[in-house]
């Protein structure tokens, strides 16, 4: 037994090191083009920026309608109104605030036109991870404020120290995805030569003007690393159970207003400006949908094809994967923890690594690449929504099964896995719809043959098809709102 | 049931099997390269074109890599910049064709066929009428620079667009990049492409566009109050030729796709496209009469100067 220790060590350090390959690779080829650096320093700036005052405006509007539903006791039927603007893909919300704003003549290019769109999307994620927060820490310290007349000024201070953990590790986890996000700033900051290091690595990806594209982008890629480090210090994501009965509901009505404004504001007004522009002629303004000649594009009709086979075998798998580690948590934790990395930096570095790694090989130009790029992209959010699961006692519960004489795997088949349901169906809620909507790493690593829907999107508004760009999006838009039919218990929603 | 599901199964692999693929590397704009590559289809069942469509910058920089990884994956390529075939033929990376259409001129057949000229296509002015109101329309390039246009002059980006990096190669050799820099003091803005630029002026956020004309008429066709100028002094000629990698799996299919571009019917469909065909018997595109009175582009220049033409412009334009 004493000889396998040595043995399983090695194997997770080999492990380890494969996973970390595409970062390793990048790190090599990025410290030799670090010239670059001193020239995209200010961008590093707008990047951060723009990541620390989205973060906020999230934790704000998110944390605002936490309080007010917290307070209004709210049924969790009504965050049905906040989850539809987190599932349209956000550089599909981006579109669509591009057109609706156009719509009363505005143009949203720049950094207010990103920060509308990130809050529109990531408040809700806001929301979903402060509610708990506010029920286990904050609804005791409410009651015995109220049974004691502790009021105004007082009241404050003494209700939001206790919160500041769940605030830090929420800003932690908004911070590192707007820092990552590709697709919003593509959208609506290229345009306007406002670019952030996601769309920066993108853009010296693909500039003839660079003496070493690949060089370029791997040096911002470790620039963007650097700038994510920190936040991956900040506390893991808070847990809470339902407050008690005792409190009573206040500001019912304001908390029923803010959510369906929110609605209105994150998902109408921007369906509107796509609609709008996928239905009627620009220029003359006849009803003339776009759809038939969006779908006259192969590209279109192969992303769709491919965007759907990839999301649904990369959810697959990691399922499977699940389920295998599922009898051995201790293992399964090393391995979330060992991929955590793929999932809590940005994209745009496993992307660039991926390129450097793979590019020599057969595996390079096909959707193989983009499969294993999600794998790695979106494994470890999978396998936190099993751990999840397991800390709820499943495990004894299988035990116990065994004592009654089953054995181990028929135990796991009959009594684990069942009730893991909800949080597999919750960790395919999280994964499909990233998988589905995908950018950052496709835009990247796509080749003919391997477009995906977000690529269709992107390539459309390129090319100048603005009104077939509307129609995919609000396809795009269509399919990831199916999914709020997926049941799913416990953990989201 | 079963049987009809497998014997569909065997049905559709046998198909798949026998279908062969050449993939296209190309700046062509996708709803002109779609409808082409269902006419050659059709003329030639069973082969199919992928494509792989962008900017010619982000073209050339993807297949650059591939070559750097010796993993190119294009048989073809059609983008808009000259300098990059020339310097792919001295590397012998380039498969030459033998010219036998009868009626194609014989200078659009480079370095001895390796590369081909198969339509024409210019930069011109392009205005939006509406935008413009009473304003004169310009009728030279230095007209651009009046104040009268100041803040509704745009043109894509060079890094991006082929035939911007021919408008600026040509006009910073005729005029001297100081030509850009009193543009920009103007109010003149850079947008990415062609396609993204026209959308725009057609929707009046622009007045004037500096562009290659093909889109404008597609775009008139559809309701969009714009009007394609060519400008005395000439508009300028862009070479956009296509060719055959060296590397190409499939050559034979590669050069039927080529030829294919020379025959009466595709020349037909260019010219529908609004493109100028390369074959003086083809039609005409619509609202084309006559020579365009143009001036060619500066392909020696461009080639000799593109890193600092370029480092120069973005630099004035705030690119990165």
């Amino acid at each position: 037994m004493l000889r396998r220790q040595p043995l399983i060590t090695l194997f997770w350090l080999l492990l380890s090191l494969g996973v970390a390959m595409p970062l390793l690779v990048l790190a090599w080829r990025g410290l030799g083009d670090l010239a670059i650096l001193p020239r995209v320093l200010d961008l590093a700036g707008v990047s951060l920026l723009l990541a620390l005052v989205g973060s906020l405006l999230c934790l704000g509007v998110g944390g605002g309608l936490a309080w007010l539903a917290f307070r209004a006791r709210l049924q969790p039927g009504w965050d049905a109104l906040l989850l539809p603007a987190y599932l349209v893909p956000p550089f599909v919300g981006a579109l669509g605030f591009l057109y609706a704003l156009q719509l009363v003549n505005l143009q949203p290019y720049g950094v207010g036109g990103i920060l509308l769109a990130w809050t529109a999307h990531y408040a809700p994620v806001a929301y979903l991870l402060l509610r708990p927060a506010l029920e286990s820490r904050l609804a005791p310290l409410l009651i015995a404020s109220e049974v004691h007349g502790v009021t105004g000024w007082k009241r404050v201070r003494a209700l939001v120290p206790p919160l500041f953990p769940a605030l830090v590790a929420a800003f932690g986890a908004l911070y590192l995805t707007l820092l990552g996000n590709f697709g919003v700033p593509a959208v609506l900051g290229l345009p306007a030569q406002v670019y952030t290091l996601p769309t920066l690595a993108y853009a010296r990806l693909f500039s003839p003007a660079s003496p070493d594209p690949l060089g370029e982008a791997a040096a911002i890629g470790l620039l963007l690393g650097l700038l994510a480090v920190p936040a991956l210090l900040l506390g893991s994501q808070p847990t809470g159970e339902p407050s008690p009965r005792l409190l009573q509901p206040r500001l019912g009505l304001a908390a029923r207003i803010a959510f369906v404004l929110f609605a209105l504001i994150a998902v109408v007004f921007p369906l509107v400006g796509l609609a709008r522009r996928a239905f009627f002629n620009t220029f003359t303004g006849a009803f003339q949908p776009a759809f038939g000649a969006a779908w006259e594009l192969p590209l279109v009709r192969l992303g769709l094809l491919n965007s759907l086979l990839l999301a649904l075998l990369a959810t697959a798998l990691l399922l499977l994967l699940g389920l295998l580690l599922a009898p051995q948590r201790g293992a399964l934790k090393r391995l979330r923890q060992v991929l955590d990395m793929h999932y809590l930096l940005p994209g745009t570095l496993l992307a660039i690594g991926l390129i450097l790694l793979l590019a020599p090989t057969p595996v390079y130009a096909t959707p193989w690449i983009l499969l294993l790029a999600y794998l790695l992209n979106f494994a470890a959010l999978m396998l936190r929504s099993m751990e999840a699961g397991l800390e709820s006692g499943i495990e004894r519960l299988v035990a116990v099964g065994k004592l009654f004489g089953l054995r181990h795997g028929w135990a796991w088949w009959k009594i684990g896995f069942p009730l893991l349901r909800p949080y597999l169906a919750a960790g395919v809620f999280l994964v499909l719809p990233l998988c589905l909507a995908e950018l950052t790493l496709s835009a990247m690593l796509y080749a003919p043959g391997s477009e995906t829907l977000g690529v269709a999107v992107l390539s459309a508004l390129n090319g100048g098809l603005f009104r077939e760009a509307a129609a995919i999006g609000l396809m795009l838009m269509a399919l990831s709102l199916l999914l709020l039919l997926v049941p799913r218990r416990g953990v989201v929603g | 049931m079963r049987r009809f599901f497998l014997a569909s199964l065997v049905t559709l692999g046998l198909a798949l099997a026998q279908q062969q693929t050449i993939t296209l590397y190309t700046s062509e704009v996708l709803t002109n390269v779609n409808p082409m590559i269902e006419l050659f289809k059709r003329a030639n069942p069973g082969i199919n074109v992928q494509v792989f469509r962008s900017g010619t910058g982000e073209v050339i920089t993807r297949l650059r890599a591939e070559l750097e990884a010796n993993n190119p994956q294009a048989d073809l390529l059609w983008v808009a910049d000259e300098t990059f075939f020339r310097e792919l033929a001295a590397a012998n990376r380039l498969r030459p064709v033998r010219a036998t259409t009868t009626g194609f001129p014989v200078k659009f057949a480079y370095q001895g066929g390796r590369y081909y000229e198969v339509r024409l296509l210019y930069n011109g002015i392009a205005v939006n009428t509406r935008k413009l109101g009473n304003l004169p329309e310009p009728r030279s390039w230095r007209d651009l620079l009046k104040p009268e246009y100041r803040d509704l002059v745009g043109m894509p980006n060079p890094n991006f667009s082929g035939a911007a990096l021919s408008t600026l190669g040509t006009f910073s050799q005729r005029f001297g990049f100081g030509f850009f820099e009193q543009l920009q003091r103007n109010g003149l803005k850079v947008e990415q492409s062609n396609p993204i630029l026209q959308q725009k002026l057609a929707e009046g956020q622009y007045g004037i566009a500096i562009i290659t004309d093909f889109g404008i008429r597609d775009l008139i066709r559809q309701g969009a109050p714009l009007k394609v100028i060519y400008p005395r002094d000439g508009a300028i000629l862009v070479p956009t030729p296509i060719g055959i990698l060296s590397s190409s799996r499939n050559p034979a299919l590669a050069e039927r796709f080529l030829r294919f571009l020379l025959s009466p019917e595709a020349q037909a469909l260019f010219a529908q496209q609004g493109y100028v065909p390369v074959i003086a018997s083809a039609p005409r595109p619509a609202g084309v009469s006559g020579e365009v009175l143009s001036v060619p582009s500066a392909a020696d220049y461009i080639q000799a100067n593109r890193q600092t033409l370029l480092t120069q412009f973005n630099t004035l334009f705030n690119l990165r």
